[in-house]
């Protein structure tokens, strides 16, 4: 569990999701970076017709989120998501999750359409990081091992994705955003230009017209005076 | 020491005699009889054996008199720590406390600004919230949801109530830059008959000068961190010997509920001696587990997600550990310390979550990759190689400062207890380059200073802090922010890197004309700081100024704020002394004054402006202050500690320390000195700083923002002793530092209040000693006159006919 990141999903076109808590780093590891900067695109993409669960595979690492109603809120959704090693069973990560999501709605799940400033929920770094500790310690997994033999978890079922392509998908409608928004400046320039050719041949048609009478009209101001 | 009440204590040693007493117009034979008031000394013939030695950079010898005066001896300022005047009333515009500028006009052009040839400079102080208690408003917030920050397209300016809708509130123009911007639809709001938006009493950030907004998710690179804190404490056998350690250990565990972000924080600790020592504070221990670790060269953490902790939920252990490191290293008498090693291995164990790393230091580094040697020359001080021991011995530390501790949003405060040389010159960029502090404690002794570490470690725990901080300050087009002074990592052309930033930090920029002339008819400054708050919240905290640009001159000499101009100068000059020789920072404030003053004259043949009349009492104090003072008594650690401290203070503490407040408390019976008025301490008026006005009789108190002294005159009636230090006679009270003890008297309590009021407002402990008249402490005492002569300087008087002589 390199690091997680709750995020209330952005449910309407117009609008942003708002991140309301995300874990600590442990380390420093420039490698993360790049897939923090992933997670930061993954957020921005997940919509209200992404799947409730999901992993997304991204080299040597995993993403896992899950997404559910928030209680008490027309609408409003919260995503919760990790990123594991690539080896780290999904069913751990799923179930950390689920962890997470239960202490949360808890907490907060109430004052979920209030929130108005990122990381609102910041202070739940230290829970998130108990947790964590727990997941990642082999012994505690062993125990959890026997509990989820029990509970027996439909795992097979929960999609699986590539980053290229979700990341891919964003960056399609990124592109299009693009192109549409080009299109709409070259029409207003091919409007602009339109009207500017129309005057000039006005120009042409009538300019050799003015000009001979305004010669004659001198030449007879000439010749009266 | 010869104790002259009465009598300048250089004035013995004057070539002649003069039977003139200073101060004293009526017997001073004036060649200008018509001037106002007598004239004071300009000009007087008792004068001319000023001794100059001190101030040789400029030939202030007795030039023949004109008939040109400049007026009265300016008596210094009598209150105590006043309140910045608000100099611009008007709506919108910050207050004082928070920012302020040297000129309440601009020059129209680059022309007039030279002959005004002082800097304009705005003095920033971005967190001073005044104490709560003071029934002060907070800071107003705005958050500005789902239409972002409103800033100008071109040049990021943030809205403010110096902006103007247009179109009917469709369009803003940008004060700084002039642009049209477009207001998004969410923030659209229609204008009235006067062209002000209807909303505008609603909207702080358009009717308040300083505002917090939200800041939005695009502001972070990272989610906000928590607050973090390690500790780096030397152990060797000075450290425990001298009491540091035990000292250290206990203000630490005292304030431990204390320290700013409740349930995030995070704590970790390293001690050194010639190994380093980890503690492992893992909250499913019972008790702190130590990892030693010997190889130096290349440092490794053990256990590196286990050293820094929550402090919540590994609270006992480092209350256990606070208690037992004492214990165990009671009996160390390692001579050696690896302070570079440990500097290094400690900024990596919080190199991903930044904060503040706190250094105690006992003993100069003598293992290591980097090592400091003794380098204290006392012969090249007050010569050009002065300098030199002013600047690193190497690049080290700097380097790390940049590098490791910048870059990683850490914050370096040093507390150096070393007890002979510390080289502070090559470990002070440590904290200079991080906006961190430095304390120094020359030959610690926790029986007499272990209370006033423990006071600055209380303060620097506690104070209001914000985290992972960056500046930037913008200034409408035509003008541009040609320098700033302070503690603080410039990154890019004008972005101050601040890892930390604390109420009690303060930056200084200096204005310059980018146009030869401004067509604008005010010039906005705005400061934006972008922090994290101990709480977890990203915040934009916004000042703003707006100051009108003038064609006159004389504008600019009126509204000049002397405070302001003389914490630039003074601070451009410890660059100064850095960059090249302290004599060249003495000149160079000295021709700063000496000009102002000519300019004004060949400008405007009018007696000297009020605001401006001090300017040359706090250069005199400037020259003659430890800074900059020249002299063999100013050790270099002590001149560095002073300038790295100075560079931060703010604009009342530098006046302070410049021109220290005395009080005299023996008179204070008859006065409201001392006593509390709803819930305000009376403060006694100041008296002049010179031996004239100490009576011998009598009970001073000096407080310089860095130490209070207590001058016990020699005639002192015993019962005030009795009174207040409840002891019989002086004795023993000859340069010792003191406590005062809480009476059951009318004088103690009145002066525990001012003491206690004092040290509320000052960034540092205050040490309080006391000083006999005619002791061998007095000296450092008489130091703080700054009017008076003394050897190599000139009197307060001597410098101001000084100054007409020049000007005639």
């Amino acid at each position: 569990m390199k690091f997680t990141l709750i995020f209330r999903v952005a449910t309407s076109p117009g609008q942003l999701p708002m991140p309301l808590a995300a874990s600590m780093d442990d380390e420093k590891d420039g490698e993360l970076e790049k897939y923090k900067g992933q997670a930061k695109k993954i957020m921005r993409q997940t919509s209200n017709s992404s799947p409730p669960q999901c992993t997304i595979e991204a080299g040597s690492y995993h993403f896992h989120y899950v997404i559910v109603d928030a209680p008490g809120s027309a609408g409003a959704k919260i995503c919760f998501l990790t990123l594991a090693e690539k080896g780290y069973p999904r069913r751990f990560a799923f179930d950390y999750l689920d962890d997470l999501q239960k202490e949360f709605l808890q907490l907060h799940g109430q004052q979920i359409d209030s929130v108005e400033r990122p990381y609102k929920f910041i202070t739940f770094d230290t829970f998130i990081q108990k947790t964590k500790k727990l997941y990642m310690d082999t012994r505690t997994n062993r125990n959890h091992l026997k509990l989820m033999s029990e509970d027996l978890r439909d795992i097979q079922g929960i999609m699986t994705q590539n980053i290229q392509e979700v990341l891919g998908r964003g960056e399609k409608l990124e592109t299009v955003t693009k192109q549409s928004n080009n299109l709409s400046l070259e029409a207003e320039k091919f409007k602009n230009r339109a009207s500017s050719l129309y005057r000039d041949l006005l120009l042409r048609q009538w300019a050799p017209v003015v000009v001979v009478v305004l010669v004659v009209l001198i030449l007879l101001y000439i010749f009266w005076r | 020491f010869p104790p002259p009440p009465g009598g300048a204590p250089g004035q013995q040693a004057a070539p002649p005699p003069a039977p003139v007493q200073f101060f004293n117009p009526a017997a001073v034979p004036s060649r200008k009889p018509g001037a106002a008031a007598a004239a004071g000394p300009s000009g007087a013939p008792g004068t001319p054996g000023a001794p100059t030695e001190g101030m040789n950079s400029m030939s202030l010898r007795s030039a023949p008199a004109a008939p040109f005066n400049l007026g009265d001896l300016p008596a210094a300022p009598t209150e105590w720590n006043p309140a910045a005047a608000p100099c611009l009333e008007a709506e919108g515009q910050t207050h004082p406390r928070y920012m302020q500028c040297s000129v309440g006009a601009i020059p129209a052009s680059a022309a007039l600004a030279q002959k005004f040839s002082l800097p304009m400079s705005v003095a920033v102080h971005p967190l001073n919230d005044p104490p709560v208690q003071e029934g002060f408003t907070p800071v107003p917030v705005v958050n500005f949801g789902n239409c972002g920050v409103i800033r100008c397209r071109r040049c990021r300016t943030y809205v403010n109530p110096f902006v103007s809708f247009i179109d009917g509130g469709r369009r803003w123009r940008c004060n700084v830059c002039g642009l049209l911007n477009d207001v998004p639809s969410d923030y659209y709001c229609s204008l009235d008959a006067g062209g002000r938006r209807r909303d505008h009493a609603e909207r702080y950030e358009l009717n308040s000068g300083t505002v917090e907004f939200v800041a939005p998710a695009d502001y972070m690179v990272r989610p906000p961190q928590p607050p973090a804190f390690v500790f780096l404490i030397d152990v060797s056998g000075r450290s425990v010997q001298s009491g540091m350690l035990n000292c250290v250990c206990a203000s630490i565990k005292a304030n431990l509920a204390k320290l700013p972000g409740g349930s995030r924080t995070q704590i970790g600790f390293v001690t050194f001696d010639s190994s380093l020592h980890f503690y492992s504070l893992k909250s499913s221990l019972s008790e702190p587990q130590m990892l030693c670790v010997s190889d130096l060269d290349e440092p490794f953490l053990p256990l590196p997600s286990e050293l820094v902790v929550n402090l919540d939920e590994s609270r006992h252990l480092v209350e256990a550990l606070l208690d037992k490191l004492p214990a165990m290293f009671g009996n160390n008498l390692n001579p050696d310390a690896a302070l570079a090693p440990a500097l290094q291995a400690a900024s990596a164990m919080m190199q991903h979550i930044g904060g503040k790393l706190m250094l105690f230091q006992a003993i100069l580094p003598t293992l290591g990759r980097q090592t400091v040697r003794p380098r204290e020359d006392t012969k090249a001080i007050g010569t050009d190689q002065e300098s030199k021991l002013l600047n690193p011995a190497s690049d080290f530390f700097k380097t790390h400062a940049l590098e490791m501790c910048s870059k990683n949003q850490i914050s370096v405060d040093i507390f150096c207890c070393c007890e002979h040389y510390a080289d502070l010159a090559t470990l002070s960029p440590l904290s200079r380059y991080t906006n961190g502090q430095l304390w120094y404690f020359p030959n610690f002794e926790a029986s007499r200073d272990g209370d006033t570490l423990q006071s600055d470690l209380t303060r620097a725990l506690t104070r209001p802090i914000g985290f992972e901080a960056v500046m930037r300050v913008r200034a409408s087009k035509g003008v541009k922010i040609s320098a700033f002074h302070g503690n603080y990592y410039l990154r890019g052309a004008d972005l101050l890197a601040l890892p930390t930033c604390d109420s009690d930090k303060s930056f200084v920029c200096d204005l310059g004309h980018e146009e030869q002339n401004l067509t604008i008819s005010h010039v906005a400054i705005q400061c934006a700081l972008l922090y994290t708050t101990s709480e977890g919240e990203r915040r934009i905290r916004v000042h703003n100024l707006n100051i009108p640009v003038t064609q006159n001159l004389p504008d600019v000499f009126q509204t000049i704020d002397v405070p302001v101009t003389i914490t630039s100068l003074l601070r451009s000059a410890i660059e100064q002394a850095l960059a090249t020789k302290l004599m060249d920072a003495r000149s160079k404030i000295q021709s700063a004054c000496v000009t102002v003053l000519k300019n004004h004259r060949i400008m405007n043949n009018t007696p000297l402006p009020d605001q401006i009349k001090l300017l040359p009492l706090y250069v005199l104090s400037a020259l003659k202050s430890p800074v900059l003072r020249d002299g063999v008594d100013v050790r270099s650690d002590e001149r560095v500690a002073l300038m790295t401290q100075v560079g931060s203070f703010g604009v009342a503490a530098t006046t302070a320390f410049l021109y220290p407040s005395m009080f005299a408390l023996h008179s204070l019976a008859d006065t409201p000195g001392g006593t509390v008025v709803e819930g305000k301490v009376q403060m006694p008026p100041c008296v002049r700083l010179s031996t004239e006005a100490l009576e011998a009789h009598g009970l001073y108190l000096i407080d310089n923002g860095i130490m209070l002294l207590l001058w016990i005159g020699k005639n002192v009636q015993p019962q005030m002793l009795q009174d207040l230090l409840n002891l019989p006679s002086a004795e023993r009270l000859d340069g010792a530092k003191v406590n005062l003890p809480a009476l059951q008297t009318d004088l103690s309590s009145r002066v525990c209040n001012i003491v206690g009021n004092i040290r509320s407002v000052r960034t540092t402990g205050l040490p309080l000693y006391t000083i006999r008249q005619g002791g061998t402490a007095e000296p450092k005492m008489l130091q703080l006159l700054v009017e008076d002569r003394t050897l190599s300087t000139m009197s307060y008087s001597e410098w101001w006919a000084a100054l007409s002589r020049q000007l005639a």
